[in-house]
């Protein structure tokens, strides 16, 4: 039980604002309230009392509707509700679906589209035309950037088109007509008396690209043409031609027939000289 | 990555193995059972993975030609082990206990781990008719490909094995023609 003197525990106003006796004893002693005394209180009580508030998450406070104070899919649309009224909108607007080229072909599953067919841009998006830049962007190293990059302008000059025509017209060439496209250049190529290495070169700059197209879903098929093997004889580190020491290491092989070698290997007792400090 | 000689090695095995099949079976076989001294096959190669075709190539490369003649082994006794290839301060101090007529100098940027020195003929098969001549040294652990390549371009290879107190120094001889005249003979090059 609370003692008298003592305040009650539990709840009880923490507001700062004058109150009544807090114990019975100091109620009785004030004696009855005065009229100013009721009047303080009704006018304390009519005041909106000071509330603790606790703050919501903000998905709590997205979901409301700041004017109708509804939570979403319940809007009144009145007033003051944010949204408009659904007659307003009116019927949304029908996608528009994309319809293949005339030319594009399909067995009844799969399609074989033709170079800017709207659904073929629509799920691959229209990449075919820029490959040739998002090819070069592509290249981490500046020196190989640049040196790819001046292959296929030589190989878009040789077509007489742009570079990113012709890298197009390459891609979209096909797994037949392409290769027979690249041959023709690398023919070209020879014609000018270039050497191995820059022929190479320049293949692999057109390997590049359309490696980049068949990663990229431009294009299904890759170029499968070998480079050439370059005629200079490679070099040992010590400076010996590397067919040399081939040559020189298949000496045994060579010297002897199958019977001779197996007559050779024939375990013996190995004689050797020996020098020693007392020699 | 292999090394230029290993690529070479591959390539002259590959290209013969109508000839080698049989003869390299044979080789790893009797390799298997011990046939072969030790020190001879720590002479080709040191390695802890089994021998394969190359290293058997390599050894009867060298055994035929020991068997015709044409190579010649010495043991030099040194009485220490070698260090790590790459103490080279301390491969280089115990080389200067080789008896004469050898002296070595430990080298990495050499063809080798260093070259071996000989003051005077080593013996009257030798090449070299009393003048200085040296050959390259290899010390501890080598590919098989490269012990061949030194034999087949320098005719003459020391080899300083780990684990091994003697240096093992190959040179080709100088009278094949005379004393192995009947052996050239019976194996008649292809």
């Amino acid at each position: 039980m609370p003692q008298l003197d003592e305040p009650p525990t539990g709840l009880f106003d923490v507001s700062r604002e004058p109150r009544g006796p807090a114990t019975l004893k100091e109620a009785l002693a004030q004696g009855p309230p005065t009229a100013e005394q009721i009047d303080a209180a009704v006018e304390r009580a009519s005041r909106p009392r000071r509330q603790e508030t606790i703050p919501l998450p903000p998905a709590v406070f997205a979901r409301l509707c700041p004017g109708c104070r509804s939570l979403d899919g319940e809007h009144d649309f009145g007033p003051t509700c944010t949204l408009p009224p659904p007659e307003a909108v009116g019927e949304p607007e029908a996608f528009p679906v994309p319809q293949h080229l005339p030319s594009c072909r399909s067995d009844g599953m799969d399609w074989w589209c033709e170079p800017g067919c709207p659904v073929r841009d629509a799920l691959f998006g229209s990449k075919a035309g820029s490959i040739y830049s998002r090819f070069l962007s592509s290249l981490v190293a500046p020196g190989t950037r640049r040196a790819y990059q001046g292959d296929l302008v030589l190989f878009a000059r040789w077509l007489g088109l742009e570079p990113s025509a012709a890298t197009e017209r390459l891609v979209q060439a096909g797994w037949v007509e392409g290769p027979k496209l690249v041959q023709r250049w690398l023919e070209e190529l020879r014609a000018q008396g270039l050497s191995t290495s820059v022929r190479n070169r320049r293949l692999a700059a057109l390997k590049a690209i359309v490696k980049f197209a068949l990663d990229t879903e431009v294009c299904t098929w890759s170029l499968q043409i070998a480079g050439e093997r370059s005629k200079r004889t490679a070099l040992s580190p010590d400076g010996v031609r590397y067919a040399g020491m081939q040559e020189a290491l298949a000496h045994t092989a060579r010297r002897f027939t199958q019977e001779q070698l197996l007559d050779l290997l024939q375990p013996q007792e190995v004689s050797c000289l020996r020098f020693t400090r007392e020699h | 990555m292999s090394t230029f000689h290993e690529r070479a090695l591959k390539h002259a095995v590959q290209t013969n193995l109508s000839v080698l099949a049989q003869p390299l079976q044979e080789v790893l076989s009797n390799h298997e059972k011990g046939k072969y001294p030790s020190w001879l096959c720590d002479f080709v190669t040191q390695k802890r993975a089994p021998w394969d075709l190359y290293d058997a190539y390599v050894l009867l490369a060298i055994y035929a030609r020991w068997r015709l003649g044409e190579l010649v082994f010495a043991h030099v006794e040194l009485g220490e082990v070698p260090e790590a290839d790459a103490e080279v301060e301390a491969n280089q101090r115990l080389l200067k206990k080789l008896p004469p007529p050898f002296s070595a100098v430990v080298d990495r940027s050499a063809d080798g781990d260093g070259i071996l020195t000989w003051s005077e003929a080593l013996s009257e098969f030798s090449e070299d008719s009393g003048e200085q001549a040296n050959t390259p040294l290899e010390i501890g652990s080598t590919k098989s490909s490269r012990t061949l390549w030194h034999i087949e371009r320098s005719q003459r290879l020391a080899r300083w094995p780990y684990g091994s107190s003697v240096l093992v120094v190959t040179y080709r001889t100088k009278k094949f023609e005379s004393w192995f005249g009947d052996s050239k003979e019976a194996l008649r090059t292809r």
